[in-house]
């Protein structure tokens, strides 16, 4: 176990300084945010002094090798744009985002895993052929565009709910079901596939045949056989959440690491955009790292070594 | 989604065979109705690519500044000229649907053989060759899995300035690592089998192991993931057309369409409906047709 | 709780935790009816006032610190703040009688020592500050007593020194005590208002500052509240949400104008857009009769009525005739497709046939850029020129127009802040500017006299001699000058200003 645990801390690391790497040469690529931090009567002479101050003209291995060196050191700099800690800034939004994410997929959890549950129990029933077709347009839609039909709806037509910016639960609703419905789409279908493939097997039959009634077997034996995916599917889907945040929150304005990333690479902030990806890719790596554990907890027969 | 791949079609090695599964796995597909709805989109969409200039005759750029933002021809305000109404521009939402089908349809087939191609290649060596070969692939696909792909996506954009080419490139390069996972697993799988240790024992090379024996038997999964793949590009195509990044408005496309709409939601929301619906359905239609050649592949699955 | 410190070092689920719980109320709300609620489309980058180079950073940082002077009402006019007077002492010396009495929020006595403080932290390299170009000009600036400042050029400018710059005035005495990183979030200075707490990119609170020297203020609060997307800011107006909002997209205007709580104000801006013709890089484009055939073919008022709602101004001559330096006897190019269709045959493309162009512009920098780029290509293509449209984001287009890569057509905008047609052709129009892709020795050579020339009225034929010489060369096509739409709720009283800036204290109760 503890030699898989050092094996898998390798493998982050490595996977931690070859993102940050990858972001840090093609970020630098696109060009230095001279131009939207000097007023446009600039000449070029003054922009040169001020690229030259910067270090934005010195050759791109040494500027990665500064980088590096102070980012070895947990310094990745201030924002260019904000004259702050980046990383600083990086994480005061997290818990917006973490919010954001964790209504989501609350969401997902109870409701696609019961909906699945149900439609599975219920096949060819309008209950399963509602959430199917609920599922088949989550799953096709862009999250944008529900996002916006949400908005068209519930805050346009109907004014229930704000349309942007953050505060109360009511402000949370549309931007987390909109974050939540693809995943939720998912899980859903893969719930009662899951579930029609256990509630077939020989020994459920036996279950029943006990006397037992559907419900109880369905989810006394049905379901701890049918997590496995299930579990593995949902640390999937919130590492997905994080990467759909990106659009979430442009969309509903909502002040998180996400938006603040596009902001970042929309302005060349180089060291703001660093801290997310690197925070980005840290709690991807994670839960990854989470779930194969569970795993284990959840299927004895499944060891590390 | 490796998880939903393990097992599909059994492997073959003589050709009769394979296409024996084929034709019945076609003919399994064409009694599931789903997928024929399916087809039948994907169908419809190919066919608006490909004949678009036949279709409609009004051209997809021509504006008209005095008829801009008209209602669909159901609603006051609309008339017959404008089946689905205007943009911002006054042109006409319709014809440029039908044409912004030719992005979703390039960018989905080009991306798919792109990232197919890097991805299957990288999958197979991996798979076969193991060692330092594998170690190499699996640490690079790490590190492209822990990237938040739209922001590589952004960044590529910007790099590369704009255009067709830049989004099919910047998606492509994001799409491949989903096939290394499915080719590598199958390929580890199936490198045990009989006949490749047969191949082996009468000197094929490996080159020729990879290409004639384990291609073939990897193609079902393949087929389906790139079904899947389609569905995603399209979608990220709209995507990045929403943060101001896709193809120029010159060139018709439903996610340039709606990212345009996105600001009449309130006084137009036609604008923005309908080529989200557009994206939607089709999207719909390939994800119909790709569940369709799972369970055609793969009679033992339920579902 | 005021926003987290920005260096915080805490990690960990906990730390997550309870900055969800800690997130969601942003501290005790103002009582409403004193509170004025702004909403722009992005939030303010820093709230150091010498970093910056944006507007809407300007419009918050300008509750907080002062100027010597504000633009007027009209061109050329300046509103006493932190100076009372000055003048001309020679022709490179001017001279500020600052006012007295005025403190700091945190108490520190305002004195020249701030003045000189403010330029020379803008000119210390080591700063990085944007501001640069501001302060070009000031060789260096001299304190003679602790109420007079003196700034000396480096050459004779026919433009005030200490004016038309956004210098606002900072404490010496705090910056040098705190260090750039914690002034940049802990503002203080002379201004109406004081800043109470921040969340970024959610609201910014200020609360009236009692000891300012201008008196009081009818709103005890001022709030600013980023929201992005227009229709959002439409929304929040509508619902109470907010109280004054930026950049009203045009087919709100019927809405909002008939609306219960809401109506529309709006002021000719100072900003105009236009597309410059690259006649650097080789192409059709270097034809001058191609340049004017194009004018021809663009019909600006349908552009104006159309895509922006009737809200604009179609112009003359790059030079608009708000500006200092206008000069009505110079023509423009009226749309007259005939006239193109002529020019067109002339410079030897027949019906536009062989003429294929490309129209870059910027997409989400200025209202509509996009959408103008694509109405300008429409219409050139019923001339029969083959216009394709390439719209980029802003930094990477920016980076290419400063590197006079962006050919043969591309769009721009541009504001000069003290309406002085000096702004427009010195750094549009000069061969030697990074944003002109013109070279003309005459324009060089005039423009070089009338920066210098300090009577009104010979400086004014100057830029006429200029009108008409980029009108015969067209190395434009200009479109038009925006008018800002703002709107409000009813319950504020507001005039906007032609340079975009928007002040709580120049609201009342409505």
């Amino acid at each position: 176990m503890l030699t898989y645990l050092t094996r898998r801390a390798f493998g982050a690391l490595w996977a931690l300084i070859g993102v940050t790497s990858v972001v840090f040469i093609i970020l630098h690529l696109t060009g230095d945010p001279t131009s939207v931090m000097m007023p446009p009567e600039a000449t070029q002479a003054e922009m040169d002094a001020f690229r030259h101050e910067q270090g934005f003209d010195r050759p791109l291995i040494v500027q990665f090798a500064t980088f590096a060196l102070a980012a070895a050191h947990g310094d990745l700099g201030l924002s260019l744009r904000h004259q702050e800690p980046a990383m600083g800034l990086a994480l005061e939004r997290l818990p917006a985002t973490a919010l954001l994410g964790g209504s989501a997929f609350l969401i997902v959890l109870l409701v696609g895993v019961p909906a699945g549950i149900l439609s599975a129990l219920r096949p060819r029933t309008w209950i399963d052929y509602a959430a199917r077709v609920v599922a088949l347009i989550g799953q096709s839609a862009p999250t944008y565009w529900i996002g916006l039909m949400l908005i068209l709806l519930f805050a346009v037509r109907l004014g229930w709910a704000p349309a942007s910016g953050i505060g109360g639960w009511r402000n949370l609703v549309l931007p987390a079901a909109t974050l939540g419905f693809f995943s939720t789409a998912k899980l859903m279908r893969l719930t009662r596939a899951s579930m029609l493939e256990i509630l077939g097997a020989d020994y459920m039959r036996t279950a029943r045949a006990k006397g037992l009634t559907a419900v109880r077997v369905a989810l006394g034996h049905g379901l701890r056989n049918a997590w496995l995916p299930i579990v593995t599917q949902l640390g999937v889907e919130l590492g997905g959440l994080l990467s759909g945040a990106i659009i979430t929150e442009t969309v509903f304005a909502w002040p998180g690491v996400g938006r603040l990333a596009v902001q970042a690479v929309f302005e060349r902030d180089f060291p703001v955009v660093e801290s997310v990806v690197l925070i980005a890719a840290t709690l991807f790596v994670l839960l990854n790292l989470a779930v194969d554990l569970l795993y284990a907890v959840i299927d004895p027969r499944i060891r590390y070594a | 989604m490796a998880t939903a791949f393990a097992g599909v079609a059994p492997p073959r090695d003589d050709e009769f065979a394979q296409a024996s599964v084929h034709v019945a796995a076609l003919r399994r597909l064409a009694r599931d109705p789903a997928a024929v709805i399916g087809a039948a989109i994907v169908a419809v969409v190919a066919v608006c690519a490909i004949f678009a200039p036949l279709i409609t005759r009004v051209d997809p750029n021509a504006q008209d500044l005095t008829a801009t933002l008209i209602p669909p021809m159901w609603i006051a305000g609309g008339n017959h000229a404008h089946v689905l109404g205007t943009d911002n521009l006054g042109r006409d939402l319709l014809t440029r649907i039908i044409w912004g089908s030719r992005v979703s349809a390039i960018v989905g087939l080009s991306v798919v053989a792109i990232g197919g191609t890097i991805g299957v290649t990288a999958g197979l060596v991996a798979g076969y060759r193991r060692g330092w070969v594998d170690a190499v692939i699996a640490r690079i696909t790490d590190v492209q899995l822990a990237f938040p792909l739209v922001l590589l996506a952004v960044a590529i954009v910007a790099v590369v300035g704009p255009g067709l080419l830049t989004v099919i490139a910047a998606i492509g390069l994001t799409s491949w690592v989903q096939y290394v996972r499915v080719v590598r697993a199958e390929t580890m799988s199936l490198r045990e089998r009989e006949f490749v240790a047969a191949a082996e024992a009468a000197g094929a090379t490996s080159r020729r192991i990879i290409a004639r024996h384990l291609l073939p038997n990897v193609g079902s999964a393949v087929i389906v993931l790139g079904t899947f793949e389609i569905a995603r590009a399209i979608v990220f195509e709209s995507s990045l057309s929403f943060l101001g990044l896709g193809v120029p408005p010159t060139t018709p496309s439903w996610g340039g369409m709606l990212a345009d709409g996105r600001q009449y939601l309130d006084t137009a929301w036609w604008t923005a409906l309908f080529p989200g619906l557009a994206i939607m359905v089709a999207v719909m239609g390939v994800n119909l047709l790709g569940d369709g050649l799972r369970d055609a592949l793969d009679p033992a699955a339920v579902n | 709780m005021g926003r987290m410190a920005p260096r915080m070092r805490v990690k960990g689920v906990g730390f997550i935790i309870l900055s969800v719980l800690l997130l969601v109320p942003a501290g005790p709300v103002p009582a409403a009816d004193s509170t004025v609620t702004i909403s722009q489309g992005v939030d303010a980058d820093t709230l150091n006032p010498l970093a910056t180079t944006i507007t809407p950073t300007f419009n918050v940082v300008g509750h907080i610190y002062e100027r010597l002077a504000d633009f007027g009402a009209s061109a050329g006019q300046y509103d006493p703040k932190l100076a009372v007077s000055w003048k001309r002492v020679n022709p490179t010396t001017e001279e500020y009688k600052l006012r007295r009495g005025v403190t700091f929020s945190n108490g520190d006595p305002f004195t020249s020592a701030d003045v000189k403080f403010s330029v020379e932290w803008i000119k210390d390299k080591a700063n990085a500050s944007g501001q640069t170009p501001y302060v070009r000009f000031i060789d260096r600036v001299e304190t003679p007593d602790a109420y007079t400042v003196r700034f000396v050029s480096v050459a004779p400018t026919a433009i005030e020194l200490g004016l038309p710059q956004p210098i606002y005035i900072v404490d010496a005495k705090y910056f040098r005590e705190k260090g750039n990183a914690y002034v940049a979030d802990h503002p203080v200075g002379t201004g109406p208002y004081v800043l109470r707490e921040w969340h970024r990119d959610d609201q910014l609170v200020m609360d009236a500052n009692p000891k300012w020297w201008g008196g009081h203020v009818a709103f005890e609060h001022a709030v600013f509240k980023p929201i992005p997307e227009a229709g959002a800011r439409v929304a929040a107006l509508r619902t109470g949400g907010t109280d004054l909002i930026t950049n009203v997209p045009y087919q709100f205007q019927i809405q909002l104008t008939g609306g219960q709580n809401t109506k529309l104000v709006s002021t000719r801006s100072y900003r105009q857009l236009f597309i410059a013709f690259n006649t650097l890089q080789p192409g059709p484009q270097q034809n001058k009769l191609v340049r004017q055939a194009i004018n021809y073919a663009v019909d600006v008022p349908a552009i104006v009525k159309n895509v922006l709602g009737g809200r604009g101004y179609e112009l003359s001559s790059p030079i608009p005739s708000n500006y200092v330096g206008y000069d009505a006897s110079v023509p423009g190019y009226k749309h007259d497709v005939a006239k193109a269709k002529e020019l067109l045959a002339r410079a030897g493309y027949p019906d536009g046939k062989g003429l294929t162009l490309t129209l870059n512009a910027p997409t989400g920098r200025y209202n509509r850029d996009k959408e103008i780029a694509e109405a300008v290509a429409g219409q050139l293509q019923a001339v029969g020129i083959q216009t394709t449209v390439k719209p980029q984001e802003w930094v990477a287009y920016y980076a290419q127009v400063a590197r006079r890569s962006e050919s043969p057509l591309y769009e721009l905008g541009w504001n000069v802040g003290n309406a002085d047609a000096d702004g427009v052709i010195s750094a549009l129009f000069l061969s030697t500017a990074p944003l002109s892709c013109y070279n003309n020795p005459e324009i060089d050579r005039l423009d070089v006299l009338a920066g210098r020339e300090i009577v009104p009225a010979k400086r004014k034929a100057l830029f006429k001699q200029i009108a008409t010489i980029l009108h015969e060369d067209a190395p434009w096509i200009v479109l038009f000058q925006y008018e800002d739409l703002y709107a409000t709720s009813k319950r504020v009283r507001w005039q906007p200003r032609p340079d975009e800036a928007i002040r709580a204290y120049e609201m009342t109760p409505g």
